[in-house]
Formats: C-alpha cells, sequence, structure tokens
C-alpha cells in the first residue's frame, strides 16, 4: 500500500508557531503577522492554517500569492478581491475603489488576508494594504522569503508596533522523524530516515520532494510495514526546480560565486573577495547559500547544501564549467602550487574540465589521495593514468582503492586485463592485491588460493605473505593460517610495517582468533571493556573496506556472548559501508545483522533483515549474498514451523549455485534445519555432526563448537557427549552455556538444564534458553515434579514472548491447559495485591471455598506455592488471551 | 519512529505498566511541582486521574504499531484535550514530565536511545492530538 502522500502533508513541529500565528484573530493581536523564513520551511503552510482557522471563526477570508510577473501589473495580483475591472484606469481612482471595496466586503469586520510573497507585490497593491491596515479592515498575513526584502508598508507597521514577526526555521532531526511517521503512515527504518533528514536537512518541502520521487522511483519501498530505502536517494526534479528557482534570483556576481564553489569547493575565502564585496559575502553566508569554516590558519567557503551545489553544477554549461575551473588552475599555479594538496587539486580541476591532465601531476596527485585515505578520488585519477600512460602502478592504485571502495568487481577486472605488460618487480604486489580481491572482496577464496599457489610467495615480499595468510584464514582453513602467521612474526625485523601489511596481518588475526581462541596468544575470552566500533577499525589501508574488521569483531563478539556488542559493530560496519556506496561489504554487514539476530533466537527481526537484504543482492546482483540471504531466511522459517517455506528458499538458496567456503557452517546450519522441519531430524543431525568435523579439520573451533551445539539444538540428544568434548576446545561465555547444555541434556538433569538456560539466556540466545527450559519441563514432568515442570514451562513462555514467531517444539503455542483461566488470573491478580481470600470473595460474589479452589489450580499452572511468589509469576505469564501472535 | 524503537517503548511501557499507578503519580507530581496552577485543571481525584493516565498511555503504546488505529485513537483524545484548554507550550511541558517520570518508572532500563524512542513516541502523540484536521480521515 502506498501512503497517502497525494494529499496535505500533515503539518508537525509548529504546534508553538502556529498558536503565536493564530493570535492575530485575537481582537487584542497584531494586525500584521510577517512569516519569514528560507524557502520550503513551510511559511505559507502555516499561513493556511491561519486562514483556515479565521474562517471556521466566521470573518471572510482571502488569499494572494504575489509573484514577479504579476507585480509588472498594479493591483492584479489583489484582483481576486476586488470587482471586476477594477484593475484598470488611473492608480489614484484603482487605490479608492480597492480599499472602498475591501471595506465592504470586511462590513464592519475585519478581512483576514493572506499574502504568500509579500514582498513581490505591486506598490499599487502595498498602498491599498497599508490604507485597510491603518482603519482597522484587514489582518495581514504575510510571508517572506529570508533573503527578500521586506515592504515599506510592513516595515512601518513593524515600526509602529502593531506588526509581529516570526521566524519559521527548517524543522528539527526529531520533527523530521515525526513527520515521515505521520505522513508515511508508519514506522520508518532507521537508514531511511537517517538518509532523509541529510537529503533535506529539515526543510519540508525538500523532504516531501524526497519521498514522493523515492516512492515513484520505488527506492522507498515498504517491507513489513516498516519503510526502507533500497538504495540512495537522487536528486528529484522537483527539488532541482525549487533550488534552480533560488539560485536564480541571486545578482549574477553572487550567482558565479555559488557556481564557482560548486565546480570547486572549498576556496578561499580571500580568493572570493575579488568578485564580491566582504558584505556581499556575508550576505550571502545570513541567506544560507555559502558556508564559511576554519581550515587550519585559513578561511575556506563552501556551498552551503550540498543540493545546491549539486543543482548548480548541473545548471552549469559546459564551457562555463570549463572557464570555472581553467581560472582557478591558472590561481593556483600563478600562486607555486606549493600547499599540500595544491598537486591533488590541479589535477581534478584540470581533470573536470578538459577530462585529461598531464601524467606528472597524476602521479603526484595519486599520491596525495592515497596518503589522505580518498578512495573514490584515487580510483578516479588511478584510472586516468593508467590511460594516460600504462603504468603497473596506476593499476595497483586504481584497483587498491576500487577494493577499498568495496568495488571488488571492477578491481578483478583491472588486474586481469593488464597482466601482461607489468614489469617484474611488481609482480608480488600485483599477487597479493589480487589474492584479497578475489578472497576477502568477492568470497572467491579458491581462485584466491590458485592464484597465490602459482606464485608462491618464498622469501620475499612481505606483503604476499601477509596476504597469504589472511587467504587461508578467510578460506576457514586456521590451522595453516595460523601457521603463516607465526613465521612471520618470527621474521619481523626492526622495520615499520608497511599500512598494508598491517591491515592484511591484523584481519588474518582476527579470523583466526574468531575461529581459534586461544591461538596466537589472544585470548579466548574477550575483554569485557572495549573501545567501541568507532575506534581503531580504519587504519586508512587502501587493502580492505574498513568495515571489514568490523564484520569480524562482530561475529566474534557474539560467540563471545555479547550479542548487543556484536549487533552494534555490525550496524555500524553496515552504516560505514552504506555511507560509502560499498555495496558489498554493506551487504555482508547486513548479513552479520541478520545472522546475530537469527542464532539469539530473534527470528522476526532475522526474517525482515534477511528480506531486506535479498533485495539488496538481487540490486547488486552479489549471488553469494543471495544465496546466503536464502539460507537465512530458509532458516528463519524452518525456527517458525513454517515448512513448505523453508523448503523453497532452501531451494532458491542452492540454485545460486555459489559455493563460498567462508559460509560453510552458516550453510550446514540452514540445511539442517529445514531438514528437521522437514521431519528428518536424522539427517539434520548427521549433516551437522559431519560439518562439525570438516570444521575441526580446518582448525575452526568456534564454528565446530556451534555446529556440534546445534547437533543438539535440533534434537539429537545421545550426540551430548561428543558435542560437550568439541564444545570444551573453546573457552568463551557462550561456550560455558554450551557445555552446560551438553552435560545436562547427557544426564539429563532438569536442574542443569535450567542452569544451562540462565547462561544462554544471560548471552542473549533467547532461543537455546526457552528450548532448554522447555527440555527441563518435559523432564520434571516425567519425574512427576508438576509443579516445578510448569515453572519451567512459564520460563520457556516468557522466553518465547520475548521474540515474536518463535516456535519451540513441545512448547504448545496455542491456549494450554497450563493458562489460566480469565477468573483464575483475575483472583489470582487480586491474591497478589495482598488482599486475602474473604476480601477477594466478598469482591467477586463468591464463595471463600472457590476462590481457593481458583487460587490453588492457579498455583499448580504457575508451579508456586504460596501467595508471595504470585506477583512475580504473573508478570512473567504472557498474556490470558491465548498464545503467541 | 524505527521500528527498534517502537520495541524498545513497547517493552518499556510493559514494564512500566506493572506498576503503572505509581508512574502516573510521578507524572503528576512533577507536573504540578513545575506549573502549580495546572492542579485546577483536574479533578480532586488525583488516583482515579492517574489510573486514567496509565491506562490511556498503555492502550496508545499498544496501538503504536498499527499507525492508522493509533492515529485515530489519539487524534480522538486530543479533540477532547482542545475543549480543556490545552496549548502548544502544555504539550511540551507535559512531555518534559513525563519523561522525567518514565525514566524514574523504568531506571534499570534507561538509557539515551530509550529516551530517544520515548520522547519520539511522545512527539508522535502530541502531534496526532495536535492535528486539527488538517490530515484527511477516512469517513
Amino acid at each position: 500500500m502506498r501512503a497517502g502522500t497525494s494529499t496535505a502533508w500533515p503539518l508537525v513541529g509548529r504546534g508553538a508557531e502556529l498558536e503565536r500565528a493564530a493570535a492575530v484573530l485575537d481582537d487584542s493581536g497584531p494586525r500584521l503577522l510577517l512569516l519569514i523564513g528560507p524557502s520550503g520551511c513551510g511559511k505559507s503552510r502555516l499561513a493556511a492554517e491561519v486562514l483556515a482557522r479565521a474562517e471556521r471563526d466566521g470573518f471572510p477570508v482571502a488569499h494572494v500569492v504575489a509573484t514577479r510577473a504579476a507585480a509588472a501589473v498594479p493591483l492584479s495580483a489583489l484582483s481576486g478581491l476586488l470587482p471586476a475591472g477594477a484593475t484598470t484606469g488611473a492608480t489614484s481612482a484603482l487605490l479608492e475603489g480597492a480599499t472602498e471595496h475591501v471595506r465592504d466586503i470586511a462590513d464592519g469586520s475585519r478581512v483576514v488576508l493572506v499574502v504568500d510573497d509579500v514582498d513581490l507585490l505591486d506598490s499599487v497593491s502595498l498602498s491599498v494594504l497599508g490604507r485597510l491596515l491603518a482603519d482597522g479592515h484587514l489582518t495581514l498575513v504575510a510571508t517572506q522569503r529570508v533573503d527578500a526584502t521586506t515592504p515599506e508598508v510592513v516595515f512601518d507597521e513593524l515600526r509602529r508596533g502593531t506588526a509581529e514577526v516570526l521566524e519559521i526555521a527548517d524543522l528539527s532531526r526529531r520533527s523530521v522523524a515525526t513527520l515521515l511517521h505521520r505522513a508515511l503512515q508508519g514506522p520508518v527504518a532507521d537508514r531511511a530516515e537517517l538518509a532523509l533528514w541529510q537529503a533535506s536537512q529539515g526543510n519540508p518541502l525538500l523532504l516531501r520532494e524526497l519521498v514522493e520521487e523515492g516512492l515513484r522511483s520505488d527506492r522507498l519501498v515498504r517491507v513489513d510495514d516498516v519503510w526502507m530505502i533500497a538504495e540512495d536517494l537522487g536528486v528529484p526534479a522537483g527539488v532541482a526546480s525549487v533550488v534552480a528557482a533560488r539560485l536564480a534570483r541571486l545578482r549574477p556576481e553572487a550567482r558565479e560565486v555559488v557556481e564557482r564553489l560548486a565546480v570547486c569547493e572549498p576556496l578561499g575565502l580571500r580568493d572570493l573577495l575579488g568578485a564580491l564585496t566582504p558584505l556581499e559575502l556575508e550576505r550571502l553566508e545570513v541567506e544560507g547559500y555559502i558556508s564559511t569554516e576554519l581550515d587550519g590558519r585559513r578561511e575556506v567557503v563552501r556551498v552551503a547544501h550540498p543540493l545546491h551545489a549539486q543543482v548548480a553544477r548541473d545548471g552549469l554549461v559546459p564551457l562555463a564549467r570549463r572557464r570555472l575551473l581553467l581560472e582557478e588552475v591558472a590561481r593556483l599555479r600563478a600562486r607555486g602550487a606549493r600547499r599540500r594538496g595544491d598537486a591533488l587539486r590541479i589535477a581534478v580541476w584540470q581533470l573536470d574540465a578538459t577530462g585529461e591532465a598531464d601524467p606528472g601531476v597524476l602521479a603526484t596527485a595519486c599520491e596525495q589521495a592515497r596518503s589522505a585515505g580518498d578512495a573514490a578520488l584515487l580510483a578516479r585519477l588511478a584510472r586516468v593514468w593508467r590511460s594516460a600512460a600504462a603504468e603497473d602502478e596506476a593499476a595497483l592504485l586504481e584497483a587498491s582503492a576500487l577494493l577499498r571502495l568495496g568495488r571488488a568487481a571492477e578491481a578483478d577486472a583491472v588486474l586481469t586485463a593488464v597482466p601482461a605488460s607489468r614489469d617484474a618487480g611488481s609482480g608480488p604486489d600485483w599477487t597479493a592485491l589480487h589474492g584479497v580481491v578475489l578472497a576477502v572482496g568477492l568470497g572467491r577464496t579458491s581462485d584466491a588460493l590458485r592464484l597465490l599457489d602459482a606464485d608462491p610467495p618464498g622469501e620475499g615480499g612481505r606483503l604476499l605473505r601477509a596476504v597469504d595468510a589472511l587467504v587461508r584464514a578467510a578460506n576457514g582453513d586456521l590451522r595453516e593460517a595460523e601457521v603463516r602467521l607465526a613465521a612471520l612474526e618470527a621474521l619481523a625485523g626492526a622495520d615499520p610495517v608497511p599500512r598494508e601489511v598491517d591491515t592484511a596481518l591484523s584481519l588474518a588475526r582476527a579470523w583466526v582468533s574468531r575461529g581459534r581462541p586461544a591461538a596466537g596468544g589472544a585470548a579466548g575470552r574477550l575483554a569485557s571493556e572495549d573501545a567501541g566500533p568507532e575506534v581503531g577499525a580504519d587504519s586508512g589501508s587502501m587493502l580492505v573496506h574498513p568495515s571489514e574488521p568490523l564484520l569480524v569483531q562482530a561475529l566474534t563478539l557474539l560467540e563471545g556472548g555479547r550479542a548487543q556488542d556484536a549487533r552494534r559493530y555490525a550496524v555500524a560496519g553496515r552504516d560505514l559501508a552504506v555511507e560509502h556506496g560499498a555495496h558489498l561489504p554493506a551487504a555482508w554487514c547486513a548479513w552479520a545483522v541478520a545472522w546475530i539476530d537469527l542464532n539469539t533466537g530473534f527470528v522476526d527481526d532475522a526474517a525482515t533483515a534477511f528480506t531486506e537484504l535479498l533485495a539488496v543482492a538481487r540490486r547488486t546482483e552479489i549471488g553469494d549474498v543471495e544465496r546466503q540471504a536464502a539460507f537465512g531466511l530458509a532458516e528463519t522459517c524452518a525456527l517458525q514451523g513454517r515448512r513448505a517455506e523453508a523448503l523453497r528458499w532452501r531451494d532458491r538458496a542452492r540454485a545460486t549455485g555459489w559455493q563460498s567456503p567462508t559460509f560453510r557452517a552458516q550453510t550446514a546450519m540452514a540445511e539442517a534445519w529445514v531438514a528437521a522441519v522437514d521431519g528428518r531430524v536424522d539427517a539434520a543431525a548427521t549433516l551437522l555432526r559431519s560439518a562439525t568435523e570438516e570444521a575441526l579439520e580446518r582448525g575452526d573451533l568456534r564454528d565446530a563448537a556451534m555446529l556440534a551445539d546445534e547437533v543438539l539444538l535440533v534434537g539429537d540428544t545421545a550426540s551430548a557427549p561428543w558435542a560437550e568434548e568439541v564444545v570444551s576446545r573453546v573457552d568463551t561465555p557462550v561456550n560455558d552455556a554450551r557445555r552446560a547444555r551438553a552435560r545436562a541434556l547427557h544426564q539429563q538433569d532438569p536442574q542443569a538444564m535450567l542452569a544451562a538456560a540462565e547462561l544462554f539466556e544471560q548471552c542473549g540466545y533467547v532461543h537455546s534458553a526457552a528450548v532448554l527450559c522447555t527440555q527441563a519441563a518435559h523432564a520434571l514432568s516425567v519425574r512427576g515434579a508438576q509443579r516445578a515442570s510448569a515453572a519451567a514451562e512459564v520460563r520457556a513462555r516468557a522466553l518465547v514472548a520475548l521474540s515474536p514467531g518463535l516456535v519451540v517444539p513441545g512448547l504448545e503455542q496455542e491456549q494450554s491447559a497450563l493458562q489460566l483461566t480469565p477468573r483464575e488470573r483475575e483472583i489470582a491478580e487480586l491474591a497478589a495485591t495482598g488482599r486475602s481470600s474473604r476480601d477477594i470473595a466478598r469482591l467477586l460474589v463468591l464463595s471463600v471455598r472457590t476462590v481457593d479452589n481458583h487460587l490453588a489450580r492457579a498455583y499448580t499452572k504457575l508451579g508456586i506455592s504460596s501467595r508471595g511468589e504470585l506477583p512475580e509469576m504473573l508478570g512473567r505469564m504472557p498474556s490470558t488471551t491465548g498464545g503467541s501472535s | 519512529m524505527t521500528p527498534e524503537q517502537i520495541e524498545m517503548v513497547r517493552a518499556s511501557a510493559g514494564r512500566v505498566a506493572l506498576d503503572g499507578q505509581r508512574m502516573a503519580g510521578g507524572f503528576y507530581r512533577e507536573l504540578f511541582e513545575r506549573e502549580p496552577d495546572l492542579r485546577a485543571m483536574f479533578g480532586d481525584d488525583v488516583d482515579a486521574q492517574a489510573r486514567k493516565f496509565s491506562d490511556s498511555l498503555t492502550t496508545i503504546i499498544e496501538a503504536l504499531p498499527q499507525f492508522p488505529d493509533f492515529d485515530r485513537r489519539v487524534a480522538a483524545l486530543g479533540a477532547r484535550h482542545v475543549r480543556l484548554g490545552v496549548t502548544a507550550r502544555h504539550y511540551e511541558l507535559v512531555g518534559d514530565c513525563l519523561l522525567t517520570a518514565l525514566a524514574e518508572a523504568d531506571a534499570a532500563a534507561w538509557d539515551s536511545s530509550l529516551e530517544d524512542a520515548w520522547r519520539a513516541a511522545y512527539d508522535l502523540v502530541a502531534e496526532s492530538m495536535t492535528d486539527r484536521g488538517t490530515q484527511p480521515r477516512e469517513p
């Protein structure tokens, strides 16, 4: 369903303004209200609201929109207010007639008139308004853009104190969120809200244009009742025309300054003083066209709003653009181009102006872009350099920049295209980079291994050796990776490690320590305090996208029993990648978010996240992501007991034909759960057991522990002793819980099961905790401990209630005998407040015995034996009305 | 609001509702302390008022995921408040007092993201309440 954006949007965040504005309708209020604000801020909307109120209150009303065109003909703007033919004739007669006519309409009261853009009103109209204001027959609500000149008549009223000015600013971020929710009639996902806020900067008109364009182009879509953006938002035509009109109002000299900034920003303040006086520049800043900031000791100027810069650039004819750029190049050259980054600026401007630049400048510029960490710019410059002069260095730089941008497929194309001409010296670097592109960027680890095996690192090439370790780690061969890392560390000399080598090494180490917690001295347990995802993630290296370490860290934290933090890291990585437009890294981080939700048992959230991921995958045609998203959905459906859908998603996943070694464990888990929901529990367990052995073989102890534990979770409790042994090899909080589960199931000890459930719950693993409580309830029931069994079941139910959609086998979803009847609940709730049975009997007009009978049944169902326990247990029970939704 | 915020607010409202009366009591205490004149706007039976307030809050928050339904309910509530002479300043004041009372009632879970979520929910409620017919409504 589409929201009703075709009609008026709700007015949001203007409560106080509206009240002040409506004061003009009071007899004691001001006679004139001037609403001033930037274009599109909602002045006219506010004025229209006041007018609607005036009409309701019985005032004669009128609405006039002044325009530049109408200003040429006296009174034409007011023609709607005047008798037919009253706009021609001598000025003085016009003035008289018009004034008289409005007096008649007012009929002893006052006319409430709204004039939009009062600054564009012709002078005769303004005189008419002045007279009517003077004799009390008019209440005027006028709007005016912040950059326009207030007419004399309005000034007079302001001087006399009979007018009020209300400044209307753009909306706050909070108001934007509320407005979106109300206009779109539903919740808006974080990223969509952020993107719309950033693009609109709180300007309601821009916001509306952006939303409507988003709806038209299917970039803003509703998935499961939540509004999301599929990709980035474009500049809609409506916004472009609004902004263009605003720019067109500027004086030619001022407009050129904005245009110059739009193509060359930032520029030094001093460089602009030749074109405009300081006062004129100040005015441009006040009116919101430009902004100044301090860059070191130098004041630099930019276009204030990115949309304005975009529109100004789009509006320039190519020759004007070329002239502006070359003028700035000449200015820099004339000054000697000695400042840092000058070569970069010259290269970019030359390129923008003419499409080429001289190779010497390009080489320097590439180096500067690289050390500044600007991958987008580096990719662009290096590409031009590569086509101008077939330098290996250019190709390497371009490929690494593309990799950092998450555009691994393009990087692969660059590296594959030029192998023949390359000189021997750059060989190892070439292979190393290509290995990372294939293994980390594209998930094609086996291709990467083939490449590395064909060109073995030997003694030299530290980068190649580090990458070798990284590729093995990404392939899941953690034992191999560990050996290589150890060898490299033994070899480490006193020289500082280059940034790229360092990045490859630390990422390889991260993968290894995730899978082999005891390896390399890294503790299995993570420090309880860490810097958070904002810090330390980015070395500025061009080797991988900076979200990559966050992703590994998220998966490690999940295993460390810190699901919340894990999710935070994954979300931070995703947002970073989205911000950079790096589709593949964004997709993998989004996958991690979904995976974390799935593992902890928040299946509904996971389903939403996987669905969104699938949409992204389809758009970017990344087969591997599509496969994992489809497997994720298959597992989600399986956990919710939806067999047919689970099978469909699994088939869909298999049909993608991709096989990423990095996700072997996840794939096995999805396949197993689908088999389990299909009734083939034995097959599920067998599959997981062999996946466990395979993980052990390649040395990934964490994957092995996760898989072995999953064997128990799908119901193969006979494997408990084996699972306990596998799980015990890794020492993390989640594995403490897993070990407790294995032992409890082996011994069939209900108390131990409850204790294990507690451990899982502490790690945020709701699903496992709920399953264990259910198993404990069952075991207790078999032993005849009905009361304790009921208590365990209540706990299980409370856990399931935390996670909508989760289905736990053996835990009845529909109203069961264990749920309180409404009468039992009513009585139990009264008893929980401390009332005696006698009191309750009197209150409900029942016999004391009936009350006691009800209470006894409630105690049994809740698994308690005294009144004192009632309040807590009642709080834990989900609703009486039956089942989770 | 984001879906995450809706979930946070619903969970928090669930916790607070266990002793809704106390939270509502805290709210009125805060309100009358900041603006003693407002005391006259309410009846003598503050307990009954507090119960009503707590119940309304629960109902509104429960309706949050179904926006059109939520909007209709809240608008009806808003219409009653216009007749009582409630102004924009009151809405701001009530928002602040409510947040204070909630922070106290749900202290164990309170953090800046929960505060933001409640703030967003209150904004939504306040805007829906004060929307005087500008939004086209279904018949």
